[in-house]
Formats: C-alpha cells, sequence, structure tokens
C-alpha cells in the first residue's frame, strides 16, 4: 500500500535535497508512514532529556501512546541494526516515553476559524487523525462514530492485556481538548442513522473512515451451517466490550496474524483449557511478529503452522472440530496469496470452539447503493484520497485494505490534505508529503554502542485472574531506557568524514540493493550522484594550516621506520638555550596560580620553554631561579613602557607595534639571546634589522600580536604569510642561517609545528591549544580556565599534550623519511588549495607542466 | 644426484630444473655458482641442494621444505621466509640473513651480517661467528644462536622469540633484555649445536622481549565520530572548531596520537570536482547496453606473466584478513567472483576460504611479511609488492591487540594481543636498487608466472613511479590519501600524503616526463566511491581503479571510522566472535556484488552516453573541472559553468 517508489538513497535524488544539504530521512523515519523523527528521540532518551523525545515523539502522531505499544513497527523493519544484531527498540523506548508524559501532557486548544465544516465517518485512527488536522486549520469537525466509543479498532480489535484502555484514552482525550471544534456523533452509522446525502447537506466534504468489521469467510464446508461456537472479530469486540465470554475446553483458533495471537491468547484468558493456533503459513512465513508468537508460546498456546481448514466439523450447529491438511506453500512461484496443499496429509481436530482470524472485509448498503464499495472496499485513490465525488474522500482499512494503525494516521494526515486543499478550492493541489524533519540530536556517547544487545520487554504473563486482562509486559526501566537508545547506529546524523559523508553511503548503500536489472532505480541512483558537490574551498576561503600535506618517503625518498627509529626533536635557540621539544609556550602569564604551577612542572619535565611577560614558575618557586638545575627557558616579552627586561629571562623579545621603529636591545647578561617579535607588514625593516644588530631570533606573529592572548589567537585565521615572507627576505639576503626563527599564531598539534618547522622555522609556540588541553574552553572570543582540576591533574594533562603533540611532529617528519624535526624542509610539503599555495609559496600537490627530461 | 653448471645455465632455467628435479625427489648439485642470485628460490621439495662456491642474494629463499648446502659464501637474505628445511652455509653470510623466516634451520658457519633474523617468526639461525648490528631486528618469534658476539643493538625491537649469545653482547637493542637461559633452554642449544657438529664449550646468555613498547598506554576514550561538517565544510573557518579541540583534549588524556579507522576525512579536492562535459541526464540507457560496451580489462601481462583478466577496470583494493573479519574477507572473494574482477589479501596472509572463492587473487607482500609464505604467492594470481599506502604512507599497518587473536596471530605467524605496528620499511627494500632485487626473487618464486606490482601511497609519485617503470613492475596500484585504513594515526591520516587526484596526475605526468606514456598500467584507488568516479580517472588514464572502503560500506558499513577498536557492529571489521555472527556472509557478498553490478552499469553507461563502444574512449577531452583546484591539479579547464544544478541533472 505505501509507495515505496523512494527508498533510501534514492530519496536524495527524488527530492535533490542534497544540492542544499537539506535533510534526508534515515531509514527508519522513511519506514515510518507519518516521518517520525526516530533518531532524534532516540538520542534524546540517551541524553535524558524524555521531554524533548515526547514532543518528537507526538509531533506527527496523535496516537502515540497507543503506538508505543502495539504500532506495527515499519521503522524497526527498516532499522540497518537489524541487519546485524538486532534492531533497536523502537516501539518500546517510544512506550517508555509516552508513559512518562502521555497521561498529563496537554496540547493548547484551537479555535475554530473557518466557516465551512467536516464529516467525518468513523473515529478510528484515520477519521480521527484527519479531524485533528482539519480542526487544527480551523474548521468544525463532525465526527460520526457508529458505536458507543472512540478508537476503532484501536479499541474494539486490540484486546487489553496488549493495550490497556488508558493509553487509548489519554491520547483520544489530548485530542479532544486540543481540538474543542471536533464534534462526535456516537452511534450514528452510515446508512442506518444518517446518509451520504444528508453528510453532503450538512458539510461541505466528508471523509469516509469507516474501517473493516465483516469477518472473510473461509469458504469450507460446514461454515455456513454453524451457528455457534464459532467467532471472529465479534469475539475481540465482545469482550473488548466488557462482556464476559467463559470459553473451557479446547479452542482452535484459524490464522497467522497478530489478530489470530491476540484471538488465542484473549481465549486462554477468557477460561479456554488449550488453545491450538493453525496457520496456512510455515512458522518463519507467519506474519505475527515473532516477539507476540513467542509470549504466545509461552502462555502456553500451541502453534501448529502449515495447515489449511478444508472443514468445519458440526453438530447440531454447533462447532465440534475442524479438519485441516497440510498447506505445501502459501505464495506461488510469481509471490501471489495461493496456496497449495497435499490433500492427502489431513489432520483433524476436536474442539469447543473456532475462533477465526483470516482477515476483514468491508460491508455497508449505503455506499453500495452509490457506487462507493468495490469488493468489499470504499473506492479510493491514494493519489488524492478522492472517491469520485467530488468533497467525499476516503480513507484507512475500509478504502485502502486492513493495515496497521500507523498507517491510517498517515492516511488521515493525507485525507486531510487533500481535503483543505479542496475546502480552500485549489484546483491543482500540492501532492501531498510526509514532513522529514530532524532535531540534529548529537549521536550517543555510549563506549557500549556497538557491543549492547536488543532487550525485549519484560514479560510478566497474564496475571492471578487471567480474565482480568491484565498487561503482559513491563516497560523498560530508565537504564534499560538508554542502554536501547545507545545502540542506535543514528543513520541520520552526518558522518566523520566528508568522503563518505552520509550522502555518499547512503548512495552506495542504494547501489548495493539494486538488483543489475533494475534500470529506472540504477538510473535514479545514477542522476543523483551526477550532482557535483559544492566547492569545499570557495574563493572566500583563506590560507589554511590545513591545507598544507606531507609528501611522504616511498622510494625517491627512502622509508625508515617511524614506528620504532628514533626522531630526534632536540631545538637550539641561539647559542644558550636548548629545547627537548620544538615547543615554547604562552599566555599563562595571568593565569590562575594553579594553572601557571601544573604549567611550569609540565614545561620543565618535558623541555619546553616559555614566552612571556612574568617567568613562568611562580614568585614562591625559587628552585626555578637562575644558577639552578633544570630552568624553564623563558623569553620576555618587552613593550616600551612594559615592564623592564629581567636579568634572569633566558631571553628578551621586543614586541613591535605599528611601523617599526629601530630599537635598542641589549643583553642583561652574557648568554641572553635577544629577538623581536614581528608581523608580516614590518618583515621588510625588521629582518635587516636584526641581522645588522646580531640578533638570534625572529618570533613570526600570524597573530594581530603576540601580547593580545588568548584573543590575538582567537580572533581568526592565522596570517601565514609572515612565514613565507620571511623565508623569501632571508633567501634573497642569502643568510638564512644567521636568524633562528620562531612561529606563534594558531599552532592546535603536532602536525601545525611539523609544517611550521618545515618552512625552517625552529620551533612554534603554542597557546589557546595548551590552555585547551588543561580543561580550559573557548567561551565568547576569550578562553575560560576551569577551577575544577588539581595542580597534578592539570601538570599530567599539559605532560600528556606535549609528549602526544610532539610524537605527532616526529612521526610525521618520519613519514617523509626524516630522523630528525629539523630536516623537514619546504620540499616536504605540498599545498591543497590555491591561497594557501599563494599565501606558503609551496607549490600545489600537482599539476606543474611535466619537465622535458628526467 | 645431478649436476647443473651455472656457467651454462641461466638462472632462471636452472631454477626451473631444479624445481623439475625436486618433483622427482633428485638431488641436485650446483657448480660455478658465481655468487649468482636467488639460487633454488621458490624450492618446495625436500631434496639437497649442494652449491659448490658462493650464492648471491636470496639463496635457498621462498622455499619449503629443501635442504641447501652452500661450500663457501651467501649474500644478502640468505633463506628468506623458509618455511621448512635447513641451509647450511660454510662460509660467510650478508646481511639480512634469515630475513622473515618462518621455519627450519639456518646455519652460517661464519661471520654474518647486519638485521640478521629480521621479521623472523619461527625457526633456528645460527651463526658460528660474530653477528654485526641489530640482529634479531623485530623478531616476532623463533631462535637465533650466536656463538661470537651479538653486535650493537642485538634484539632491537624485539617482539618475540629468543636469542642466545656466547660471546660479548655488545649492546641490547630497545625493548630487548638479556636473562638466565634455563637449562632446558641451553640442552636445547647445545643439541641443535651437536646435530650440525659445530663444538662449543661456552656459557650462554639469553635476549628476550622485554615488553614494555608492546601495548599503548592509556586507553583511548571511544567517541563516536563528530560530523565532518563541524570541522571540514565549504568555507570553513572556525579554526578551533570542535574536532581541533576534541583532539587536544584527547591527547592530553592519552598522551599519544589518536587512531582511528578509514580514511582522510576532510574535504580535499577530488574526481567530485571535475565532471563530464557531456549532459549525460538526457540519455536513456539502452536495454543491452552492458554488452555492448567493452569494459574487460587485462593488466599485468607486461613481462610475460599471465595477465588479470577482469570483466570490468575494478580490483577490489588490499583489505587484511585481520582488519576484517574471516567473514568479510570471504565475502569479498566471493563477489569477486561474481563480478568477475580480482581480490587482494592484503597484508596478513590469505584466508583458504577466501581463496577458494576468489577466481583472482592478488597476493600482497608487507614489510613485516606477516602471513607470507610461498605457498600462498604460488596459489596467487598476481604479487604485490608493497611500499606505502595512502592512508598511512611511510607507515607500516596497526592492528590493535582487540583485532589481534590466536587467530589471526596464527596467520600471521606472530604472538597474539599486542598492539601490532608492522614495520614500515622492507627489510630487504630500502630504495629502487633493492626493489629490482625483489621483483626478481618474486618471479623466480612464481616461475615468472603471475603479475607483480607495486602499491604505493601518492606522495613524490612522480618520481616514484619511473623507479617504478625501471624496476620492472607490471603495474602500479596508486593510493591517495582518500584512501582508508583499519588503523592509522589520525594526523598522518589527514595530512601525509597528497589527494588521490592529483596522485593520479603526478604519476601520468612523471610517466610522460620520460616518455613512457601508457608504459605503466596504473590502477587508481583512494577514495573512488563509484562508477562515475572510475569512469573520471579512466578517462584521465588510469587503466582501473580499486574499491576499498565503499566495498565495506556495499556489506552494511555505516562509516563509523572505528574500525580500529574491533568491536564493528556489522561484524566487518572484527574479530570479535559475537560480533562476526552478526555478518551473513551470503548476503553481504550478494550486497557486494550487486554494488560492483551497479558500478558496471555505470561505466557502460558513461560509455553509452558519449557514443562510445569502450571505456578506453573516454579522454580527458570530455572533462573539465568545476573549482579552481581541481582544474589546477589536473590542467583540466576550469569551466564551473558545468556545475548543473540538481533540477537539470533530473
Amino acid at each position: 500500500m505505501m509507495e515505496s517508489t523512494c527508498e533510501t538513497g534514492l530519496q536524495h535524488g527524488c527530492h535533490g535535497e542534497y544540492a542544499d544539504m537539506g535533510h534526508s530521512p534515515a531509514p527508519c523515519q522513511e519506514g515510518c508512514p507519518v516521518g517520525t523523527d526516530i533518531p532524534s528521540y532516540v538520542g534524546l532518551i540517551w541524553q535524558g532529556d524524555l521531554a524533548s523525545a515526547f514532543e518528537v515523539i507526538t509531533a506527527q502522531n496523535p496516537f502515540s501512546s497507543i503506538c508505543g505499544r502495539v504500532c506495527a513497527m515499519p521503522c524497526e523493519a527498516r532499522c540497518r541494526r537489524g541487519e546485524s544484531d538486532g534492531a533497536v527498540a523502537i516501539r518500546n523506548l517510544k512506550r517508555y516515553v509516552t508513559e512518562r508524559f502521555g497521561a498529563t501532557h496537554r496540547l493548547p486548544p484551537v479555535t475554530v476559524t473557518q466557516k465551512k465544516t467536516v464529516g467525518v465517518v468513523g473515529a478510528g485512527p484515520a477519521g480521527l487523525t484527519a479531524a485533528q488536522d482539519l480542526a487544527e486549520a480551523g474548521y468544525a469537525v463532525h465526527v460520526y462514530e457508529k458505536t458507543d466509543r472512540l478508537g476503532g479498532m484501536m479499541t474494539w480489535g486490540i484486546p487489553l492485556f496488549r493495550l490497556p484502555r488508558r493509553f487509548i484514552e489519554q491520547d483520544i482525550t489530548r485530542m479532544l481538548e486540543h481540538c474543542p471544534g471536533i464534534e462526535i456523533h456516537f452511534n450514528c452509522a452510515l446508512g442506518r442513522d444518517i446518509t451520504l446525502d444528508q453528510l453532503r447537506d450538512r458539510h461541505d466534504a466528508v471523509l469516509l473512515a469507516t474501517g473493516l468489521w465483516e469477518d472473510r469467510r473461509l469458504g469450507v464446508p460446514g461454515e455456513k451451517e454453524v451457528t455457534e461456537g464459532i467467532h471472529g472479530i465479534d469475539f475481540m469486540v465482545r469482550i473488548n466490550r466488557g462482556e464476559k465470554i467463559r470459553l473451557e475446553g479446547r479452542v482452535v483458533v484459524v490464522g497467522g496474524g497478530n489478530v489470530a495471537v491476540d484471538m488465542a491468547r484473549t481465549a486462554l484468558r477468557a477460561g479456554a483449557s488449550e488453545v491450538r493456533l493453525y496457520c496456512l503459513e510455515s512458522r518463519a512465513e507467519m506474519p505475527a511478529w515473532d516477539h507476540e508468537i513467542q509470549e504466545a508460546l509461552q502462555e502456553g498456546i500451541l502453534i501448529h503452522p502449515s495447515w489449511g481448514p478444508r472443514k468445519i466439523l458440526h453438530e447440531w450447529g454447533r462447532a465440534t472440530g475442524v479438519e485441516f491438511m497440510r498447506c505445501t506453500s502459501v505464495f506461488d512461484d510469481e509471490g501471489r496469496f495461493n496456496p497449495s496443499y497435499d490433500p492427502g496429509a489431513t489432520s483433524t481436530v476436536h474442539c469447543n470452539a473456532v475462533l477465526l482470524a483470516i482477515g476483514l472485509t468491508g460491508k455497508n448498503e449505503e455506499l453500495e447503493k452509490r457506487g462507493l464499495l468495490e469488493r468489499g472496499r470504499v473506492k479510493g485513490d491514494f493519489e488524492t484520497m478522492g472517491t469520485g465525488i467530488p468533497g467525499v474522500f476516503a480513507a484507512g482499512d475500509g478504502a485502502f485494505g486492513p493495515s496497521a494503525i500507523i498507517y491510517a494516521v498517515h492516511h488521515g494526515h493525507r485525507a486531510a490534505h487533500y481535503m483543505k486543499a479542496f475546502l480552500e478550492e485549489q484546483a491543482d493541489p500540492e501532492p501531498y508529503a510526509v514532513i522529514y524533519s530532524t532535531r540534529g540530536v548529537p549521536v550517543a556517547q555510549d563506549p557500549l554502542w556497538e557491543k549492547l544487545a536488543r532487550e525485549e520487554l519484560p514479560v510478566c504473563g497474564m496475571g492471578d485472574d487471567p480474565s482480568a486482562m491484565e498487561e503482559c509486559t513491563l516497560t523498560y526501566d530508565a537504564e534499560t531506557a538508554v542502554r536501547q537508545a545507545a545502540r542506535c547506529l543514528r543513520c541520520d546524523a552526518e558522518t566523520g568524514t566528508a568522503n563518505y559523508s552520509r550522502r555518499t553511503r547512503d548512495f552506495i548503500h542504494a547501489m548495493a540493493r539494486t538488483e543489475p536489472g533494475q534500470t529506472n532505480r540504477l538510473r535514479t541512483i545514477f542522476m543523483a550522484q551526477l550532482i557535483p558537490r559544492e566547492n569545499p574551498f570557495p574563493p572566500e576561503r583563506p590560507a589554511h594550516l590545513d591545507d598544507l600535506v606531507f609528501l611522504p618517503a616511498a622510494l625517491t625518498r627512502l622509508v625508515i621506520d617511524p614506528y620504532r627509529e628514533h626522531c630526534s626533536t632536540e631545538t637550539h635557540l641561539g647559542k644558550s638555550i636548548a629545547l627537548k621539544q620544538p615547543m615554547l609556550f604562552t599566555g599563562f602569564d595571568n593565569a590562575a596560580p594553579e594553572v601557571r604551577k601544573a604549567l611550569a612542572g609540565a614545561l620543565l619535565s618535558s623541555g619546553c620553554g616559555y614566552v612571556g611577560f612574568r617567568p613562568p614558575w611562580t614568585d614562591a618557586d625559587e628552585s626555578h631561579g637562575e644558577g639552578c638545575t633544570g630552568r624553564i627557558p623563558w623569553l620576555q616579552l618587552i613593550v616600551p613602557g612594559n615592564g623592564k627586561p629581567h636579568p634572569d629571562a633566558d631571553g628578551l623579545v621586543h614586541v613591535t607595534r605599528g611601523p617599526f621603529r629601530p630599537v635598542s636591545l641589549n643583553r642583561l647578561r652574557e648568554n641572553q639571546v635577544l629577538g623581536i617579535s614581528a608581523g608580516a607588514s614590518v618583515l621588510p625593516q625588521v629582518i635587516p634589522f636584526a641581522l645588522e644588530e646580531g640578533l638570534d631570533f625572529l618570533i613570526l606573529d600570524g597573530t594581530p600580536g603576540i601580547v593580545h592572548f588568548p584573543s590575538c589567537e582567537l580572533a581568526g585565521l592565522p596570517d601565514l604569510t609572515v612565514l613565507r615572507d620571511a623565508i623569501r627576505i632571508l633567501r634573497d639576503l642569502n643568510r638564512e642561517e644567521e636568524l633562528n626563527l620562531l612561529y606563534f599564531g594558531g599552532l592546535r598539534s603536532g602536525t601545525d609545528v611539523a609544517k611550521v618547522l618545515a618552512i625552517n622555522c625552529n620551533a612554534g609556540i603554542f597557546g589557546v591549544a595548551m590552555g585547551i588541553a588543561m580543561g580550559g574552553v573557548l567561551e565568547n572570543g576569550t578562553l575560560r580556565h576551569r577551577d575544577a582540576y588539581t595542580v597534578e591533574e592539570l601538570q599530567l594533562a599539559a605532560v600528556n599534550w606535549i609528549k602526544a603533540t610532539a610524537d605527532e611532529a616526529a612521526i610525521i617528519a618520519r613519514c617523509t623519511g626524516k630522523t630528525n624535526v629539523h630536516n623537514l624542509e619546504p620540499e616536504d610539503m605540498r599545498t591543497i588549495t590555491l591561497a594557501t599555495q599563494e599565501a606558503m609559496g609551496i607549490p600545489l600537490a600537482s599539476g606543474r607542466p611535466p619537465r622535458e627530461y628526467f | 644426484m645431478v649436476t647443473i653448471d651455472l656457467s651454462k645455465t641461466p638462472v632462471r632455467v636452472a631454477n626451473e630444473m631444479i624445481r623439475g628435479y625436486g618433483s622427482t625427489r633428485q638431488d641436485v648439485e650446483v657448480i660455478n655458482p658465481d655468487a649468482r642470485h636467488y639460487i633454488g628460490v621458490g624450492l618446495t621439495t625436500p631434496i639437497t641442494v649442494r652449491i659448490r662456491g658462493s650464492a648471491g642474494y636470496y639463496c635457498g629463499g621462498l622455499c619449503d621444505g629443501p635442504r641447501f648446502e652452500v661450500e663457501k659464501n651467501v649474500s644478502w637474505g640468505v633463506g628468506d621466509n623458509l618455511l621448512c628445511g635447513t641451509i647450511d652455509v660454510r662460509g660467510n653470510a650478508g646481511a639480512i640473513a634469515g630475513v622473515g623466516l618462518r621455519g627450519g634451520e639456518i646455519v652460517i658457519r661464519g661471520n654474518m651480517g647486519s638485521r640478521a633474523g629480521q621479521v623472523m617468526k619461527k625457526g633456528t639461525l645460527c651463526c658460528g661467528g660474530n653477528a654485526n648490528f641489530m640482529a634479531g631486528y623485530m623478531m616476532y618469534g623463533g631462535r637465533i644462536i650466536i656463538l661470537g658476539n651479538s653486535g650493537e643493538r642485538v634484539g632491537e625491537d624485539m617482539m618475540g622469540g629468543e636469542i642466545y649469545v656466547a660471546g660479548m653482547v655488545d649492546s641490547l637493542g630497545n625493548d630487548a633484555m638479556l636473562i638466565e637461559p634455563s637449562s632446558s633452554d641451553t640442552d636445547s642449544v647445545l643439541q641443535f649445536l651437536d646435530r650440525y657438529d659445530i663444538p662449543f664449550r661456552g656459557t650462554l646468555k639469553k635476549i628476550v622481549c622485554r615488553g614494555k613498547s608492546l601495548r599503548y598506554g592509556t586507553a583511548e576514550p571511544r567517541l563516536r565520530k563528530l560530523p565532518y561538517t563541524s570541522f571540514s565544510s565549504p568555507g570553513q573557518t572556525d579554526y578551533w572548531n570542535p574536532k581541533v579541540r576534541e583532539d587536544i583534549r584527547v591527547k592530553a588524556h592519552i598522551g599519544r596520537y589518536r587512531i582511528r579507522g578509514y580514511g582522510a576525512s576532510r574535504h580535499l579536492p577530488h574526481f567530485s570536482d571535475i565532471v563530464f562535459r557531456q549532459d549525460m541526464s538526457k540519455v536513456t540507457p539502452e536495454e543491452d547496453m552492458v554488452s555492448k560496451v567493452n569494459l574487460r580489462t587485462l593488466i599485468g601481462d607486461k613481462h610475460g606473466g599471465r595477465a588479470l583478466d577482469l570483466s570490468m577496470p575494478v580490483m577490489i583494493a588490499p583489505m587484511s584478513f585481520g582488519a576484517l573479519s574471516p567473514q568479510m574477507k570471504l565475502a569479498l572473494g566471493i563477489a569477486s567472483r561474481l563480478s568477475g574482477i580480482s581480490e587482494n589479501s592484503g597484508e596478513g596472509g590469505m584466508l583458504s576460504a577466501e581463496r577458494a572463492e576468489a577466481r583472482q587473487m592478488i597476493a600482497q607482500c608487507l614489510a613485516g611479511r606477516l602471513g607470507w609464505n610461498v605457498h600462498d604467492m604460488k596459489r596467487a594470481d598476481g604479487v604485490e609488492i608493497y611500499i606505502s599506502q595512502g592512508a598511512k604512507p611511510g607507515l607500516g599497518g596497526q592492528l590493535m591487540a582487540e583485532k589481534l587473536t590466536k587467530e589471526i596471530a596464527a596467520v600471521r605467524g606472530i604472538p597474539a594481543g599486542m598492539d601490532l605496528r608492522s614495520p614500515s620499511r622492507h627489510p630487504d627494500i630500502l630504495g629502487g636498487d633493492d626493489l629490482i632485487m625483489k621483483v626478481e626473487e618474486f618471479r623466480e618464486a612464481t616461475g615468472w608466472r603471475v603479475p607483480i606490482s607495486i602499491k604505493l601511497g601518492a606522495g613524490r609519485i612522480r618520481d616514484d613511479i619511473k623507479i617504478a617503470l625501471k624496476d620492472g613492475l607490471d603495474f602500479v596500484e596508486l593510493d591517495g590519501m582518500q584512501g582508508g585504513t583499519g588503523a592509522a594515526g589520525n594526523e598522518v591520516l589527514e595530512y601525509v600524503g597528497i589527494p588521490t587526484l592529483a596522485g593520479l596526475q603526478e604519476a601520468l605526468d612523471g610517466l610522460a616526463e620520460i616518455q613512457a606514456e601508457g608504459q605503466l598500467p596504473i590502477v587508481i584507488m583512494g577514495g573512488i566511491k563509484d562508477g562515475l568516479d572510475a569512469a573520471k580517472a579512466i578517462a584521465l588514464g588510469a587503466t582501473a581503479v580499486a574499491f576499498g572502503t565503499s566495498m565495506l560500506i556495499a556489506a552494511g558499513c555505516i562509516t563509523c571510522m572505528q574500525c580500529s577498536v574491533g568491536s564493528c557492529v556489522i561484524g566487518a571489521a572484527t574479530q570479535d566472535k559475537e560480533h562476526t555472527a552478526r555478518f551473513d556472509v551470503k548476503k553481504r557478498a550478494m550486497q557486494v556484488h550487486r554494488f560492483l553490478e551497479a558500478v558496471r552499469w555505470q561505466l557502460a553507461f558513461i560509455a553509452h552516453a558519449h557514443g562510445y563502444t569502450d571505456i578506453r574512449q573516454l579522454s580527458r577531452k570530455d572533462l573539465v573541472a568545476l573549482t579552481p583546484e581541481a582544474a589546477a591539479f589536473t590542467r583540466l579547464p576550469y569551466e564551473p559553468g558545468y556545475r548543473r544544478s540538481s533540477s537539470r541533472a533530473l
């Protein structure tokens, strides 16, 4: 019944949604006829935000409490995890949430704003859903229900032990309170109490959602003669009305679907001492859900698959048994229902009652008279939900055959869509489309998500008094719900890789599920694949460190063994400063004392340096003072008018501001190194000056100014041209080796530092990255340290991060065939964007014209 | 005993003869060996081969069963990968004696060169004299006996096995330690020496693995991947984005680089940024289109071997049994057969069930020689020498302890339960000159029957491919940085290597520079997603493409990128029995097969849409670049006007 042309993967093609990176549904969401945003509510359950989960669950489904218990769950059938270790327990999770909020949740009332009115025949899921949608659109809706209760087959056809009455009531009460414009006319049957013409007179549009109420006939001998001891759907209706039907002895149920299983279990509760269920299908083919069958088996019901009834045995009009013959196959080669039997294999079973659950059909003289009923169904066109009579629409099982609640809800929405269009006198309405939305909920970060198994609901049996029809399963507890929610693969979430994005992955999945002969499908997929991606590097993307890559060793450069061979990271600045790693840090001058203490400890043990106005060691910590072993090399930042050069500093850094003016820099002691910090714009003046004055180093500052920490690093992308220009100027002067170069600005990883080393810097200066490593958070353009950590924890984090970062730099160097990080050279790198090529002066990864000779 | 005179008989013929005599169990005497290379390579019968003089490279290499007696010296690589049998060398041996030894006994009565027993797994290597540096380098198992001095850094990075030294231990290698041998250890060594009539009266020192480098420390926290859009989307400028922050925090926790599966995850210029000029949206496919377009591709017969016969220019990329479950490998084998293409063992040995299912199977040889053996070579339809791969070029494979189960370890011939970091440099291929030697050894071992190819990660490919051409390889499998892996360091995945598109262009340009266009077929891989990508690569000049990651996705992979963890939710990239039980081989094989057939349809459709009857009629002229980068990478015309909107394409 549901059109299935838009399957996963093809969805992108059908709607071209990825052209604008819109949402395409996960398989489960696509499987849900009303498009429930399942991945989001499952994610919200894992997060513990049950109120939001409930909002998601109810957004497109007015019968969510009911569906939480008895939905046919086409979603789970589509769940990708179902292909490996069991689908995510979507329905049970829904039940868990609706049980919390279903009874109390209220929606604000909507008022009647339209003059036109609508008549809906039948208060089942299709009719009520349509009524709600039309009421929400401002129409007064009159619902004509032939019984004295609302809910249709939800109320009459499903046993209480699977769907207790209160859940039906809470969904319907919520709907009616939300839609005061819906007026119910009970005990008002079409034909008997009101005619179609009367309805058309009273209302501007009519929806026929009459359902299926008549049992199909078996068409076997004995069926017509029997008047007692045989029941069909009336058995469920009477029980659900509250009649105490007592069965005894053996009861035979015929049918293999959920209704048959429900009847069998109900019969047991109504007093049958033995219940046998016979069906045409083999055990594996039975349409009833497996967990329902399991529960039935647990209750003691005997299941006899692959038997078809041949004759009803009877005495004095009372059924006494059934004769079955072996069913050898249910479907023919073309997959049509066409059972074949082995007449030689028969079995006769005697019983006190026979319950038939072989399907339902429709019957209504009024409709038949109007030519609206055909083979037991109301004539309805699924594309328009119309019946051929203007203003008369049809929906639900009555029109489109036996189905499940959630499909009826879809019909209701669908019919309401076309009815609104009719009421608004739209000549050519937009085709109805299920809304697929996403809340973009983060993925559950559960370390066991791959391992957790599906858990079914705890079963509690029939209880002390089976005839009370107590609910037979328990809802998940909170822990189980979280475990089950963690299992979701989150097919809705974007993947972690641009190269195999959701879109690409879903295309591949679609290709893998298309048979070679399905040319149309192959073509649809291919046409969608033809849509190119957006340019990932639009012109506005500036030069970026990420857009540099390294050339690995292979044949022309010899491979070394990077996992094992040592790669030196020792670093020298000037003549006097030796670092174990090519890493210095800045930005902790004003950090909390614990943070400073932890950083100092980490720098000392890791052999890294510090750049700042203040020394990295605290005043109280004299062991770091001059003359002691194991001190942290400190380069003191000096801004004219801000602080005096310190004799303890291992180096002095004059920070330039604005246009460069020569300054006088003096060593306060013999081994003190001297340098200047400068951005790209002043390099042409700074470099000759530094060379002239015999300075030891330059800090190449890719930020608006190292002294403005942390905003300088957080303001935007670093200006990489400072690296290019420094090297060019030095090279032009042929004095590359005479100045040590340090780089500051946006360094985040060992790879980043390897890149600046390859450009010919001696070391990199980290700021924000270390702040983050030590638990700092970025907030409103600043870096805030939290006081949640001890000095030891902070120090360990800093030490770990330095080690990891230095290792990264080393392994990158080793991949290029180097055993010393300082042997990295510009020729080891390539760029992948034109902007970065320009800013760095490093060639693109390919495309230079072939040389004329080897 | 029959005699072969190497002054009259070329080694290639001599080896055929030795194998022939072997099949009739006749012993062979080789005279005038004149230090020729490859003597006896690939012999798998238990005969005696007496070499009257000195042998060159790889004497007795890739053998199973024979007994070699060498009267004088051998050059390097004696007994390479010996499975069973003995090699008794009266004189000295060059470097890497007993490299990759997997059983049997090698006795060098004189001195032996450096790195003896590198990556050996089983058997005994005995040296009567002194060893040079790094004996037992990265050995996984077996026994080395050195009666003279150990040489420097003995047992460097050994992961298993034992080394006995009677003379001086010059220095211990990293992660090696000295222990006291037990009396049974000593007895066993003495018995061995007795058998070879080697007199010995001294005492032995024993060296074993200390075990400090076998496992990573603190486990990486399990985090499901951030969506790529949080760190790489068009125009992205959030510099301190969530991925950067997460990486920093995790490193501050574990103190080392992060590891994950899959290839480069950020956007890179790719085949998606070039398009065919032809507007295919208006073309109607024809019913018999697939049979009308010639897709069949023969590859690898450049040096006289039997070409791989591919029903379309597509291969399955090398993925190891170990990284993948046996079920997933089996599914790939089945799908490759159903679709008439080739499958590849990847690192770590060939799964027999898969070999049986796949009609064409390439055996991949890696530096660690894990699972490598002559029998798999002989039953393979191609041999591939792995130099590097796109995901982690310059590095070897990684297999986390969770996936290095007993079964996998047994196939690989190594101890179970360590975080295996395979060596990245072949013991015997340091550069282009050694590569020639190795290629020849493999040709000898397989009787010059199968194609020998080389796997290269794209980097300096413009020059590397010239070496591959000169070194006599049949084709190149070139892998760009989008190429996936089961486990690698995140930074290496993201920033080492060049994009696949660039790699292909560089390789083609390299061949053009030496006027060798078309002389070395290129199989391109690394992020090839579908028939469209494949057709573009072929139009640019590739001979074929290989699918890796796409194969896994076709089999149901959901792209969680946690392959390294070893609990793959669909049972494809795990060895955990509970998880592999989730994998339905038949169903998954059919999915992979259908994907491949969809690729075939796409290739045929693209050719058909251009009015071609052979996929090879596609050329650069049919392509334009949509982005300035893609244009610069490929030198295709920059024609953004060809960016067809979705409505036009549909």
